[in-house]
């Protein structure tokens, strides 16, 4: 395993981390002990970042990776959550978003309880363009005060925010003073906007935390999840691309995966699992450079969709 | 650009430089920015570092001073009393200047050969880490066992190995410098610093054949992401003026690719120091 520097925040970081979003059933029914042992799998795979938030699985991936890192020195790992964002797990979409400073305090307090951890390396300000953005200016104002003043008091190491739209993310980074940024689904083999950013981040010293190597599910063969918003049409350039794929003696995972991961001006990447399998499998995937003509093809492919933005 | 990532400026008195023995009185004077600007310009070097040399929080202030009033010195290796419980005090007034960039203490001068392994100055290196500070560790090579447990303590911190832990180079001898490099080489947390070599071997018959082989150990463990090159000016002086060890680095990397050059000349510095 590689690591890098996260922009200026002096954490140095796997190339590969560890997202625990699946650790819960939000996308399939998790077995507990598998889920555990996947965390020890990229522990053991030389993975130093995880990354959680309470809204996933209804706490219920925070849970779970509390349990999972109990008994690992703190100092073997960094480790991120968000606030804002919080899910009732038997209701899916049923989000409560609440971007005020007595929320996000109580918020990390609860995060610290759960994962057994005082001290967080980074906190993302989440999802804060749901429900049509009615709550971002929020975020952008009470939120982003409320966790500079938790960074201001050594709770935490280093302010971001964990979001999709790009238009947000040229304004965060013009406007505010962050330390890292979670950019999930621009830069995978179907979009590649997160380049837009790399120069403004360089300059800054913004740390970027690439999420959704996958695309939420399009780049695999089993493809995406009912909720997601591709159209039928979409869904098939994908499937489209993953037979390509088949036929050329790899998965659209792997590639996808591939692509995501090895660009040397990104520091780190973030793939979901809940087993140990999938995990060792994964870095094993990174670590083969990958087959740009391939790269290249799988795109041609997936030309009516490339950078198309998705109301997540 | 060429980063010099060590050097370090005095005013001389002789109640501070107690590590000056006799063999060192050209050492005994005043070395300031003007003078430290001549020689650097002169092989090139456009960015430095200045590092600590006398242990006082007032040092680490004139250090930051100097470098928020001149521009090419880009970071600042300061002093603060890490094994104090004020230590955090220290850390918050200092951080306010964006220039103090690291943390060093003269382990090699403390009586305890084992003073790294105190708990009240590992408590003092583990909050470096949220001041985004590193941690330069002045050592030679007798102690490298004990830093291998030292920074083992700190996984999640970064650390420059000064003078690439200064082995004994008059003596000619490798072995298990050598070993021990290599091992400590395979935390990536550590950095290493190509500077002090010369004044390790003997300062007035060494060639750049003689310290080439110790080179190439650090060059084969820590690789061109993880090496920067230093001068120690003005204690290099005792063993050879900065052209001549300009020089010989330069003789040294001159087989590397142009990016691996690069590397070791200006961006492992920039990553390490956070510049």
């Amino acid at each position: 395993m590689q690591y890098n520097m996260l922009g200026a925040t002096g954490l140095k970081v796997s190339r590969l981390s560890f997202g625990a979003s699946s650790l819960s059933a939000v996308f399939h029914a998790v077995d507990e002990s598998e889920a555990i042992a996947a965390v020890h799998a990229a522990l053991d795979c030389g993975i130093n970042y995880f990354d959680v938030a309470p809204a996933y699985g209804g706490t219920q991936s925070e849970t779970v990776l509390g349990k999972a890192l109990r008994g690992v020195p703190r100092d073997r790992y960094f480790i991120s959550t968000k606030v804002g964002k919080y899910t009732d797990p038997n209701n899916y979409g049923n989000d409560t978003l609440d971007y005020s400073r007595a929320r996000i305090r109580a918020s990390l307090d609860e995060s610290s309880a759960r994962l057994g951890v005082e001290y967080f390396d980074i906190i993302h300000i989440h999802d804060i363009e749901y429900q049509n953005r009615k709550h971002a200016e929020w975020a952008l104002s009470e939120g982003y005060e409320a966790v500079q003043e938790l960074k201001r008091e050594g709770r935490i190491g280093n302010v971001s925010f964990g979001i999709y739209p790009m238009d947000l993310w040229k304004r965060i980074f013009m406007s505010l003073d962050i330390d890292a940024a979670l950019v999930h689904n621009h830069y995978c083999l179907n979009d590649t906007q997160l380049l837009d950013l790399l120069p403004i981040a360089r300059q800054k010293g913004i740390g970027i935390v690439n999420g959704s190597p996958f695309a939420s599910g399009l780049l695999t063969d089993r493809g995406p999840a009912a909720w997601h918003p591709a159209s039928t049409e979409d869904r098939s350039r994908f499937q489209a691309a993953a037979e390509f794929c088949r036929s050329q003696g790899t998965s659209i995972s792997r590639l996808a995966l591939q692509f995501s991961s090895q660009n040397p001006e990104i520091p780190t990447t973030l793939f979901s699992t809940s087993k140990p399998q999938t995990v060792r499998h994964n870095v094993e995937s990174h670590e083969e450079p990958y087959d740009a003509n391939l790269v290249a093809e799988v795109r041609k492919i997936l030309q009516s969709v490339l950078d198309k933005e998705w109301s997540y | 650009m060429t980063i010099d990532a060590h050097h370090h400026l005095w005013k001389y008195n002789d109640r501070d430089y107690v590590w000056m023995s006799d063999a060192m009185t050209v050492l005994r004077r005043n070395f300031l920015i003007p003078e430290l600007e001549h020689v650097i310009r002169e092989s090139g070097v456009e960015g430095t570092i200045a590092v600590q040399a006398r242990q006082t929080t007032e040092e680490t202030a004139w250090l930051l001073d100097l470098a928020a009033r001149h521009p090419f010195i880009l970071g600042v290796v300061g002093w603060v009393p890490l094994a104090s419980p004020d230590v955090r005090r220290h850390l918050e007034h200092f951080v306010k200047q964006p220039k103090l960039k690291a943390v060093r203490h003269v382990l090699h001068d403390e009586p305890d050969d084992f003073y790294m392994l105190r708990d009240d100055f590992n408590l003092g290196v583990g909050a470096l880490q949220h001041y985004r500070l590193a941690y330069d560790i002045l050592i030679f090579e007798r102690h490298l066992p004990q830093t291998l447990a030292f920074v083992d303590r700190h996984p999640r911190q970064i650390f420059v190995v000064d003078h690439i832990a200064k082995p004994r180079i008059r003596d000619g001898v490798f072995s298990p410098w050598r070993e021990r490099m290599k091992d400590l080489a395979k935390r990536e947390n550590v950095y290493c610093k190509i500077s002090g070599m010369a004044t390790e071997a003997e300062w007035k018959t060494w060639t750049p054949d003689i310290l080439r082989p110790y080179f190439d150990v650090v060059l084969s463990a820590f690789g061109p992401k993880r090496l920067m090159f230093g001068s120690d000016w003005p204690v290099l002086t005792l063993a050879g003026d900065y052209k001549t060890w300009m020089n010989t680095f330069r003789s040294f990397i001159g087989q590397l690719s142009p990016d691996e050059q690069e590397s070791i000349c200006q961006w492992t510095a920039i990553e390490a120091y956070q510049i």
